[in-house]
């Protein structure tokens, strides 16, 4: 009976929307925790139960590792080990995963799996206590595990969305007396706090601080210079930043002054910068004298003039679209870079000594573009979760990955809003509920639709009972085969 | 298993059919209606049916003698 689980809970507004997705959702994290906290009790409490058992019988009091951080992340996108997001799957761990039958035995006697990762866990745990614990014993650490891990489960008919949507908007309005807008990150601005968490939801195509974490490989990684190599060829470098001073000349013609301490800084020749500019096809000539280029247009018109100016200002020498500026950091005994503006895909394929799989962007739209959906699944909940812990809110990472889910269910990303998950919900009455009533009401009648009354809005309007908690269960009076 | 929702809902059902009349099935200790209902689905005698349905449209009728057996306590 355990597959049957009933989930047919379904939209309401952005909250009950995730009730339908919820209500399959296994909670993984919270009970590993849980259950390790139990299982941890129970060695003990049978430990010291046996007299002859050595005093010192209960788990070691080592520090105990992450509950997911050894088995790192599920998508290209780095997770770095600090969060742990419960995104990790057994599949890494199991081949590490010692031989213990006896798990088994006792976990195939129950008629719900547990996930792989949890049993896994629990073997490595027991492993070693293989001598302490006699065979009893064992089995009701195992058994403890299996009913708190059940007891954790969410229960098929619960308002698992609209418990997700309430969770993360009440730390919300803390956030908006506490925060900052701004928190300086050395030199580099990164939108933090209330801001960026609307920007998260909002699934904005272009972050306003986007910024990037780039590592690098093993051979510059411990190098300041080779790192120094790497930031100069991503920082973008105009004409602009060379330039010491532009003159306006007669009618026609105007000289830039280059700056060559600048120039020999950023590694560039001031007749390639001739030549970039030569390059822009403008009609007219470009000469080098000395530090100086000297542009003469052909055209006399002012307005024309001007503005091929500012092309040339503008004209990138070096680097990658987009990334303003490179800082590079030292974490540990490696240099990291991290970047103001973000250009993931050209960091990906074209910059060498950097290690691309732990390449880093906030910007969550290119990393679906680049990464694919289930990467800007992750991004989603680890920026969102960041924020959220930044700020001191201890927020359930499992209401992050509802919504998360929610956003990138369709394949692409949709906010929450009324360009996205609340805008797009199939239902008419809980549109029109939603904004601008008359509209939907008026449009869905023109084109026909039909509303099939299936999650809680519809229902309340219509003066249903909601299928939700006790309104989702179907009961019959009926005397069939097997029962009463 | 009976999810708390079920269980709730199973109750009050039965617990509405008391209170206007219905005969309880067995022989229950219990004073009001509700006290009935309760005993009466711990005891397992219920005629009733619970309706899960998946996500994906389909669906099984379960007694609710078997939903009731491996309740844990």
């Amino acid at each position: 009976m355990t597959k049957r689980q009933t989930a047919h809970a379904e939209a309401d507004d952005a909250g009950a929307d995730v009730a339908a997705a919820g209500a399959k959702t296994e909670k993984p994290a919270k009970t590993v925790v849980a259950s390790k906290r139990r299982v941890k009790e129970a060695a003990s409490a049978s430990a010291s139960a046996k007299p002859n058992a050595p005093k010192n019988a209960s788990p070691s009091r080592a520090k105990k590792p992450k509950a997911a951080g050894a088995t790192g992340g599920e998508a290209p996108v780095p997770l770095e080990p600090t969060p742990d997001l419960g995104l990790a799957q057994g599949r890494a761990s199991k081949a590490r995963q010692p031989d213990m039958p006896l798990v088994d035995e006792v976990l195939a006697r129950h008629d719900r799996r547990l996930p792989e990762m949890l049993v896994s866990q629990l073997k490595a745990k027991l492993a070693p206590l293989k001598e302490k614990l006699n065979e009893e014993q064992m089995v009701t650490v195992v058994e403890e595990t299996y009913s708190s891990y059940i007891k954790a489960l969410i229960e098929p008919g619960e308002a698992a969305g609209t418990v997700a949507a309430q969770s993360v908007g009440e730390p919300g309005t803390q956030m908006t007396l506490r925060t900052f807008h701004y928190a300086g990150v050395r030199e580099l601005n990164v939108t933090l706090g209330l801001p960026r968490l609307i920007e998260i939801v909002d699934a904005r195509r272009l972050p306003s601080t986007p910024t990037m974490t780039i590592y690098l490989d093993d051979e510059h990684k411990r190098d300041l210079t080779k790192a120094k190599d790497i930031a100069s060829n991503i920082e973008t470098v105009t004409v602009e930043n060379v330039a010491k001073s532009i003159g306006y000349e007669m009618l026609n013609n105007f000289t830039i002054e280059v700056d060559a301490e600048m120039c020999e800084d950023k590694l560039i020749d001031i007749n390639y910068i001739a030549k970039s500019i030569e390059k822009l096809k403008i009609p007219g000539k470009v000469s080098v004298e000395g530090n100086t280029i000297t542009v003469e247009p052909e055209t006399t018109d002012r307005a024309k003039i001007k503005r091929i100016r500012e092309r040339i200002m503008d004209l990138r020498l070096k680097g990658l679209k987009g990334i303003k500026r490179v800082v590079i950091e030292k974490k540990g005994d490696e240099y990291l870079l991290r970047t103001d503006g973000s250009n993931l895909a050209q960091v990906i394929e074209n910059v060498k000594g950097i290690d691309r799989r732990k390449v880093y962007t906030n910007n969550i739209s290119e990393i679906a573009e680049v990464l694919g959906i289930e990467a800007a699944r992750s991004a989603i909940i680890r920026e969102a979760f960041e924020v959220l812990d930044q700020q001191g809110l201890d927020v359930d990472v499992r209401h992050v990955i509802l919504i998360a889910d929610l956003m990138t269910s369709t394949g692409k990303i949709r906010q929450i809003g009324r360009h996205g998950v609340s805008g797009e919900k199939s239902s008419v009455l809980a549109r029109a509920a939603f904004e601008v009533t008359v509209k939907h009401l008026l449009d869905a009648a023109s084109h026909g639709e039909e509303d099939r009354l299936e999650g809680v809005t519809e229902n309340v309007i219509v003066g249903q009972p909601i299928p939700l908690g006790t309104g989702i269960v179907e009961l019959f009076m009926r005397f069939s085969k097997e029962g009463t | 298993m009976l999810t708390r929702f079920e269980r709730a809902r199973v109750i009050g059902a039965r617990a509405l059919q008391i209170s206007m009349g219905a005969p309880p099935i067995v022989e229950v200790p219990g004073r009001t209606p509700l006290e009935i209902a309760t005993n009466e689905l711990n005891a397992g005698v219920l005629p009733m049916t619970i309706r899960r349905r998946l996500p994906n449209g389909k669906h099984q009728d379960i007694p609710l003698k078997w939903l009731i057996k491996n309740q844990p306590n």
